[in-house]
């Protein structure tokens, strides 16, 4: 019984001494890698910001970059607010702004399309075969009716609910928005590890959720399925960071 | 009643106990479900008694329902959309997929609880004692600690209501002190005894090298034959399980079953590795029943 209870005294001892040093060691880790984000970010283009497909080291380094980077970033942001073209792409709204007023009936065009599947069918999973249209549109381009206020998830969900296609999404607090999952059982990741669902409204893909892009009368709203993180549907957003 | 499977080698039960359990935990497939759950049922009814009617009626049932009703508010693929939950469909498919989730659960659970009975622990230490001794030791007690704990729990629980702490009487204060009382008791107990037996094997030396240990189990024809009966049942459900027999398509939309002749073998012969134990019961009471007869 001693050696025991000296063995559990030891064992607190470790352990409070592993708790110290990983204490004591976390803020010095921290500025190490954010020594090492700056170096990064003077030796590398503005294009390596915030890519999220980095993972291990890179994503530490995104991290580090975070405060030295602010300032490079913030021009875009500016741009983006400031362009003389706010109006075709919105800021993203939050949702508690939103208020939707049924009294006032807007217009807009409704498209599903998932036809980039078509080219790519030998990576589509091969048991949804069945749910996937011949031409590849899930949905032909329509005219909407919505209420003054509403997002492009509002209009998604009621078209689909009446149309009764399948669709599911998840609301993901993060990003304060809900993130469509599949339309039609056509989920993200069916067609190879690149593929999901987009949308894009007057030839614009936001760079923010759908449920927090008000629309406007007469908006153009898309939902295309890419297999290639949106370079197949003209949506990268690598592309697009530099129109900006 | 006797169970003539557990009278067999320790690797015969242990090999049929993990191809049955892995094979019940890998199939989604109704047929495999339904052969998997009816088998183990029933075996399990066998092996523990009236006993196991009353856990697989009250523990399995609304395991299953709550599985069941649990998939389809968190899983919401499938083709026929049967109403809405907030903004997410409800569909048949995902409700149909909780439903085999939940026999498939229910299956292993239930031929876990035939594994605890058939498999003792002399069993399981025999087997393994000599490979991998601290592990096989500790499993064996992991496994014995529920019932241990629970025998020790009515010992102790009658043993309070002797000085007076009666725990199924008194105000409701009252009977949460007495509660916590036992529990106490128990905590204090489990520690000590798992300390005292890990002392006490390490006393007679156990997983010392070139130390025997007494076994009474013999390999004869017996057990050969059978090993190689369930070998063959393993390699034709495995090559089924290759050739994807025992899974069904659920999602987007639930897929028949088609029929042929290899798959009613693989059928036929997950049905016989399943009700094997039982089978060789029956037979030994026929056998008996001939042999009493003749006198």
């Amino acid at each position: 019984m001693k050696r025991i209870a000296l063995k559990v005294s030891m064992l607190c001892l470790v352990l409070a001494i592993s708790l110290a040093v990983f204490a004591g060691c976390g803020p010095n880790s921290g500025e190490g890698g954010t020594k090492d984000g700056a170096a990064e970010t003077n030796t590398q283009s503005a294009e390596t910001q915030g890519s999220v497909e980095k993972t291990g080291e890179g994503s530490e380094a995104a991290g580090g970059q975070d405060k030295p980077a602010t300032n490079e970033i913030e021009p875009e942001q500016l741009g983006e607010s400031k362009s003389p073209d706010t109006q075709a792409k919105p800021a993203p709204a939050a949702t508690e702004d939103t208020k939707v007023n049924k009294k006032v009936e807007y217009h807009a065009t409704l498209l599903i399309s998932c036809k980039t599947i078509l080219d790519n069918l030998e990576s589509f999973d091969q048991s949804k075969l069945e749910v996937l249209p011949e031409n590849g549109i899930v949905y032909y381009a329509k005219d909407v009716e919505f209420y003054e206020g509403e997002t492009v998830y509002d209009v998604l969900l009621r078209e689909t609910r009446s149309g009764r296609i399948h669709m599911e999404s998840v609301s993901s607090p993060v990003y304060g928005s809900a993130y469509i999952e599949g339309i039609n059982n056509i989920y993200e990741f069916d067609c190879g590890e690149l593929s999901g669902w987009m949308y894009r409204v007057n030839g614009w893909f936001p760079s923010y959720g759908c449920s927090r892009y008000v629309l406007k009368d007469g908006d153009q709203i898309e939902w295309l399925y890419t297999c290639d993180l949106g370079r197949d549907i003209g949506g990268d957003w690598k592309q697009q960071r530099s129109d900006n | 009643m006797k169970d003539i499977f557990s009278t067999y080698h320790p690797i015969i039960n242990f090999t049929y106990f993990v191809a049955v359990i892995l094979f019940s935990m890998f199939s989604m497939n109704p047929v495999f479900l339904g052969i998997s759950v009816v088998a183990s049922f029933a075996y399990s009814i066998w092996l523990n008694g009236r006993g196991a009617v009353k856990f697989n009626l009250m523990f399995i049932m609304p395991m299953i329902v709550t599985v069941a009703i649990l998939n389809p508010l968190f899983s919401h693929g499938g083709v026929t959309i049967l109403g809405y939950l907030g903004d997410n469909p409800i569909t048949k498919e995902s409700i149909l997929y909780g439903v085999a989730t939940g026999f498939m659960l229910a299956s292993v659970i239930l031929w876990f609880s035939c594994y605890n009975s058939v498999m003792t622990s002399d069993k399981f230490i025999y087997l393994f004692g000599r490979i991998m001794p601290a592990m096989s030791l500790l499993f064996s007690m992991v496994l014995r600690f529920v019932p241990r704990f629970k025998a020790q729990i009515r010992q102790i629980s009658n043993a309070q209501k002797c000085v007076g702490r009666d725990v199924s009487s008194g105000t409701f204060l009252q009977r949460a002190r007495c509660g916590i009382k036992i529990l106490s008791v128990m905590i204090t107990w489990a520690l000590e005894n798992s300390i005292e037996t890990a002392d006490s094997m390490r006393a007679r030396g156990y997983g010392l090298r070139g130390r025997t240990s007494f076994s009474i189990y013999r390999m004869d024809s017996r057990d050969r034959g059978m090993l190689a009966i369930i070998s063959l049942c393993i390699l034709i459900l495995g090559m089924g399980a290759v050739d994807g027999w025992n899974s069904m398509q659920y999602f987007p939309s639930v897929k028949g079953l088609e029929i042929s002749g290899f798959g009613l073998l693989v059928y036929a012969s997950y049905f016989f590795l399943c009700t094997l134990p039982l089978m060789l019961d029956v037979k030994e009471g026929i056998k008996w029943k001939l042999l009493s007869s003749k006198i």
